[in-house]
């Protein structure tokens, strides 16, 4: 799942429309937007607001490893010859307020330019601006997000919409410079996710039963549990199988601990040679 | 929208995250130079980057970035009790690398460390002024190339180089450089010492083909065994970890036996045998990291806090190799 935060809903629409989400009419605290595949949450402008909409909307889904956070909206630029429209992803994010910093893990492969970017709670003077890009929320997204993914799913794409004069720019500019530029971030965006799966859980659930019922059968120790099981999940990456050698002890029935032991030692035995 | 398409992760060394103080050293400027594409992010702290919490370790490992940092304090630490001292009464080590650029399964750094990113620490002469000051103590025992490989990184870093010309100059002064590497080529120039040893970490093939991923196969390793040997350095072999395999037994005589007919035992300086064995809490983080692996997921002992195999199997591994190995090389070389 590929979940996105835009501050504004002008910053939302063309993806709205493209990848045709729908609203999502459960939620009704915040606009959020949905399809198989994404969900987009419109936050409001600035640190807290958009903290407290990712927050909330995060806490409600179980993220998985494969899943992503994108931020995508548009920020302010000090370099003059960069052009309006412009797509870059952000490698390094300041907290005007705190100081503090923030570095996504830049893993995933990208076709646009990088660049650092700093939050400001307010309107800002260019002398007072030390990262390249220039925006409201991105340092609280980064924290509000890495409660839920890894740094390397949290991805800031910002779109340069002004020269930190944000008061003269108007909606049909942001809607222009977004409109501009929606194909190929969704291009971009088709490519990313799959792939990220490192985890995998070895045993099922039902072997996990299974297990618990022979731990009981042979009276163990919790210890002794979970030494079972760290045999059993090597014995199954080994030999892909744990059945055939479990079959015997889910009947068995042991009158002490002493006897579960003899059992358990002999098992040992049979799967570690 | 469609999303079964494979993300694809940036290729190794894309960003390098420099700390401002180790702006201005020259290996910094080098490595900069090398790697004109990357992208360059000025940092404060190394940990800044390398102590994120949560890091994917398994997923970094196949898109390393490089960290260049200035290390400040601890440059030279005592030898950890489970770490082989050869004899050494003053054993020491350093780790003026962190993280290396293959990926073994088996790799304690990843119990040890948070990320698997490279940090290359580039006041490699705050070293040496520590070393100097521990000799005018004591001879030292350093092993330089422990939490990572050195040998590995000798086109980027030239590193070997460094602390070999060091060496050279302080002869009380015995350095240690283990390697899985095959690049004995990079530093075949240089002059061999006394006082330094390399030590080449060996494995059967298909250990190296299924837990040492990018690792060179062990026929050239050899190979770089060999013309080491012959401009007249000191090596090491270290069939370490030995590890719980299908057909252990004949996994470990084929590679002793592979290894001596390519090198004569009498001329190897010595040999050290270790069997898998890590730390409890860290084998729980390396499974966490890698829930799939056949070697991590062994059911271990724990044994004071380390685990490896039990006793009476860890015996047969040991005496295994012990007796293959002592066919070709003399007892008192051995060391367990
Ligand atoms: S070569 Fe050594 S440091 Fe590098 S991954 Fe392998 S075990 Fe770890």
């Amino acid at each position: 799942m590929l979940y996105i935060s835009t501050a504004l809903y002008i910053e939302a629409q063309e993806f709205i429309k493209k990848l045709n989400l729908k609203r999502d009419n459960s939620i009704t605290k915040f606009e959020v937007f949905k399809n198989e595949d994404v969900l987009l949450i419109i936050t409001g402008v600035g640190k807290v607001k958009s903290a407290v909409a990712v927050s909330y909307l995060l806490s409600k889904y179980d993220i998985k490893e494969n899943d992503l956070f994108i931020n995508i909206g548009v920020c302010g630029c000090r370099d003059r010859n960069v052009q309006f429209g412009e797509i870059f992803i952000c490698n390094k994010i300041l907290d005007n307020d705190t100081k503090y910093t923030y570095y996504p893990d830049m893993l995933l492969a990208h076709p646009f330019k990088e660049a650092s970017i700093e939050t400001f709670s307010r309107k800002v003077a260019e002398e007072e601006v030390e990262a390249e890009l220039v925006d409201m929320e991105s340092s609280a997204l980064y924290q509000a997000a890495s409660l839920f993914f890894q740094p390397h799913q949290i991805i800031f794409l910002k779109i340069v919409s002004d020269y930190l004069n944000p008061d003269i720019i108007d909606n049909k500019h942001i809607i222009n410079i977004i409109e501009r530029n929606a194909d190929s971030i969704i291009s971009w965006l088709n490519t990313l996710g799959r792939g990220l799966t490192t985890n995998k859980e070895i045993l099922t659930k039902y072997e996990e039963d299974l297990i618990n019922m022979v731990a009981e059968n042979l009276k163990m120790s919790t210890t002794m549990k979970f030494e079972l099981k760290q045999l059993l999940i090597y014995y199954k990456l080994v030999n892909n199988d744990i059945m055939e050698v479990l079959k015997k002890y889910l009947e068995l029935e042991c009158k002490s601990k002493n006897e579960g032991k003899m059992h358990f030692a002999d098992l040992k035995n049979r799967l570690v040679k | 929208m469609q999303t079964s398409k494979i993300g694809l992760l940036n290729r190794a060394f894309s960003h390098i995250y420099v700390e401002k103080r180790a702006k201005d050293y020259e290996l910094t400027k080098e490595i900069l130079n090398r790697f004109k594409n990357a992208n360059i992010i000025e940092i404060d702290h190394y940990k800044d980057i390398f102590c994120r919490s949560n890091q994917n370790f398994v997923l970094q490992k196949q898109s390393p970035k490089l960290i260049l940092a200035v290390k400040q304090n601890n440059l030279i630490y005592r030898g950890a009790d489970v770490c082989e001292d050869f004899g050494n009464k003053h054993f020491f080590y350093t780790s003026i690398m962190m993280n290396c650029i293959y990926d073994c399964e088996y790799c304690y750094l990843q119990g040890m460390y948070t990320s698997a990113n490279i940090v290359i620490f580039v006041n490699i002469e705050d070293y040496f002024l520590e070393v100097k000051e521990l000799l005018k103590k004591h001879p030292v025992y350093l092993c330089i190339s422990y939490d990572t490989d050195l040998l590995a990184f000798e086109r980027i870093t030239n590193y070997v180089r460094k602390w070999i010309d060091f060496a050279r100059f302080h002869k009380d002064l015995v350095i240690e450089i283990r390697t899985k590497s095959a690049n004995f080529d990079s530093i075949k120039d240089i002059t061999s010492i006394e006082n330094v040893i390399f030590a080449w970490t060996l494995s059967p093939d298909e250990v190296i083909k299924k837990y040492e991923h990018n690792t060179p196969s062990l026929q050239n390793r050899l190979n770089s065994i060999r013309s080491a040997i012959d401009k007249g350095w000191k090596v090491r072999l270290c069939f370490d970890p030995i590890l719980y395999i299908e057909n252990w037994k004949e996994q470990y005589e084929v590679l002793i036996d592979k290894v001596f007919k390519n090198i004569s035992g009498n001329k190897i300086y010595d040999v050290s045998l270790g069997l898998f064995r890590v730390s409890k809490d860290y084998l729980k983080r390396m499974r966490k990291q890698r829930p799939n692996s056949v070697v991590l997921n062994f059911p271990f002992e724990n044994e004071g806090g380390v685990s490896s195999y039990n006793q009476s199997l860890s015996e047969d591994m040991i005496m295994y190799v012990y007796k293959k190995v002592s066919k070709y090389v003399d007892k008192e070389k051995i060391y367990i």
